[in-house]
């Protein structure tokens, strides 16, 4: 999970497709960690700020 | 001798039947799942779906409710205001065309100190496995993530039935999971594009593209391993 200079978090996931990734972007970080954990699975710390 | 022409077949071509779909939907798990989902991303405000939109692709769909029953110490005015509130959703609700609401009790248990849904789950068998048997249906969904829906799911597949679990993740038992032939998380990827447009303007939810790996993007926030579930904050 990234935090971009244009104030957007990112997530990059895995892709099927060798050399590839899924980016989930966000203005929102904690709609984002909620959607990562909710859809995806991943759980993400609420440390991560 | 008349071998007739490659590929052609004597018998007159059969039109693709579509298959009959039938979406049962444990309303207890339909709604705690909506109001959690809408606690986390759109914290004070009331999600309102479009049900219709929502239950889109199936030929019918079979509603099953209890009517609340009422908590201690709440006035009658209360109890009253929250029942009629019930009813008058279930009533949009059956007003829906391909809808069909089916009301049970809740009574409270002294054992387990909360509210119990009665005639609900023994409502939902009775008609899965009703509709299976007359084969009204080709593929049948039920949404819910109430273990006890296990032996239903059983006994549909074993009859053939073609099931798909509709299920809210994280809180839905495996083993319920692993009995249907196919699933589907009740989660907000699946419930945001059937919300209200004043719902849905309240927040949005990311959309994932794919595209060349392109290395660290920004400050690293967060890394997660999958395969071995550690995760380390950067």
């Amino acid at each position: 999970m990234f935090e971009c200079q244009d104030r957007t978090y990112v997530l990059a996931t895995p892709n099927p497709n060798p050399g590839y990734c899924t980016y989930w972007t966000h203005l929102d970080l904690t709609i984002l960690k909620h959607f990562a954990f909710d859809v995806l699975g991943l759980a993400v710390p609420d440390a991560v700020t | 001798m008349n071998f007739g022409r490659l590929g052609a077949s004597s018998s007159p071509r059969k039109a693709v039947q579509p298959v009959t779909k039938y979406l049962f939907i444990d309303g207890a798990c339909l709604r705690t799942t909506i109001e959690e989902i809408g606690k986390r991303y759109a914290p004070g405000q009331l999600l309102r779906v479009d049900y219709d939109r929502l239950t889109g692709g199936y030929d019918k769909v079979f509603y099953y409710d209890a009517l609340p029953a009422k908590r201690s110490g709440e006035t009658d005015e209360d109890f009253s205001i929250r029942r009629d509130a019930a009813i008058s959703f279930h009533d949009q609700l059956g007003s829906l065309d391909r809808f069909h609401v089916y009301e049970g009790d809740t009574r409270r248990s002294p054992s387990i100190r909360k509210q119990e849904q009665k005639k609900v789950d023994v409502m939902i068998a009775v008609d899965m496995l009703t509709h299976s048997f007359r084969r009204n249906m080709q593929h049948a969904s039920l949404l819910t993530g109430d273990l006890d829906f296990k032996p239903l799911l059983d006994a549909l597949v074993i009859e053939g039935m073609s099931v798909t679990l509709w299920f809210p993740p994280h809180k839905t038992n495996k083993q319920l999971i692993a009995a249907a032939d196919q699933r589907r998380q009740l989660d907000i990827q699946s419930i945001y594009p059937a919300l209200r447009p004043a719902s849905k303007a309240l927040f949005y939810i990311p959309s994932g593209s794919g595209e060349p790996s392109r290395g660290d993007i920004g400050r690293v926030l967060h890394v997660s391993n999958s395969d071995n579930g550690e995760s380390k904050i950067v």
